[in-house]
């Protein structure tokens, strides 16, 4: 029964689409996003973030990298992806024990030098130097 | 102190030089040559949801009308070679977009046997597109950005200016 309920309603919404005036074409650049469940871009809170370094090893395509930085005159390692090799497997962000690895709902990533897409954490957190 | 979730910044308009630039840039004819499951995602901007004629996009038919070449999902070195064929088809001026992470570094396949890791090493490619696959909004925004380049007279790569990038830097 579940079935034809459900079958029936697309019918039904079929038929309002064909007489309701208005258009069915996104807008570009996209008004709201419409892509909320999809993997996008990670963010990474930098202080949950104790670099144990475990994204890196479980990462299947060696996207992500321990890069050294100096954050209040210590030297910690963080990590920093390449977005011309993720695969957006989502491995990483599972096993990170503090969640500080995650994911957000931005899929724009256009160059025309393929070289950019290997993103310092400089630039994800909009930060000085 | 919270990471900032990441904003879409449009690329700012340039200026239009002249005629033909203008013309060019307004009437994109694509050429597709899909290898891979980049497809699926590039295939929404035919239909009326992302409606891709309103950038002035149309499916050529064949390589000597095309204008733009779009290579989506892996190539195999047996792949290269109709894609090669084809480029040396295509009418000057004319430009490569590249979908998916395959062609740029290799993507998921980056220790398999026939994998062409670096299509740049083989095609001048324009724009490259991440993700695996990528999400269809993306390729509006490379269009965009196709558009904002031509109109103020980008040509394309070709040899002679990818060898001279290759000589100032001292890639190899």
């Amino acid at each position: 029964m579940i079935y034809v309920k459900t079958d029936v309603e697309g019918y039904v919404k079929t038929a309002e689409n064909l007489f309701k005036a208005g258009r069915i074409t996104y807008n570009f650049p996209p008004e709201t996003p419409i892509t909320e469940k999809a993997r996008g871009r990670h963010i990474l809170i930098f202080e949950a973030c104790k670099s144990c370094g475990l994204c890196a090893e479980i990462c299947p395509n060696m996207a992500i990298q321990m890069v050294e930085r100096e954050i209040d005159g210590k030297k910690v390692l963080k990590p920093q992806i390449d977005y011309a090799k993720c695969c957006f497997c989502g491995l990483c962000v599972d096993i990170c024990p503090r969640g500080a690895l995650r994911f957000t709902c931005f899929p724009m990533l256009v160059t025309m030098d393929k070289n950019n897409l290997n993103i310092h954490l400089k630039c994800w957190l909009n930060l000085p130097n | 102190m919270l990471a900032k979730p990441p904003q879409l910044k449009m690329p700012g308009k340039t200026p239009i030089r002249g005629v033909g630039s203008w013309a060019r840039s307004r009437s994109f004819w694509i050429l597709n040559y899909f290898t891979g499951c980049c497809f699926i995602e590039a295939v929404p901007w035919v239909g009326s949801g992302y409606d891709m004629e309103r950038f002035g996009l149309l499916v050529a038919d064949t390589p000597r009308h095309a204008d733009v070449l779009m290579i989506g999902g892996y190539v195999t070195f047996k792949t290269l070679k109709r894609i090669i064929r084809i480029y040396q088809q295509m009418p000057k001026p004319k430009y490569i977009i590249a979908l998916g992470n395959c062609p740029m570094t290799g993507g998921t396949y980056w220790d398999s046997y026939n994998t062409v890791k670096c299509l740049d090493d083989y095609i001048p490619v324009d724009i490259w597109i991440a993700g695996c696959p990528p999400r269809p909004e993306p390729i509006g925004l490379a269009v965009v950005e196709a558009v904002n380049a031509v109109q103020s007279g980008y040509l394309g790569k070709t040899w002679r200016t990818k060898r001279r990038i290759e000589e100032k830097t001292n890639k190899y």
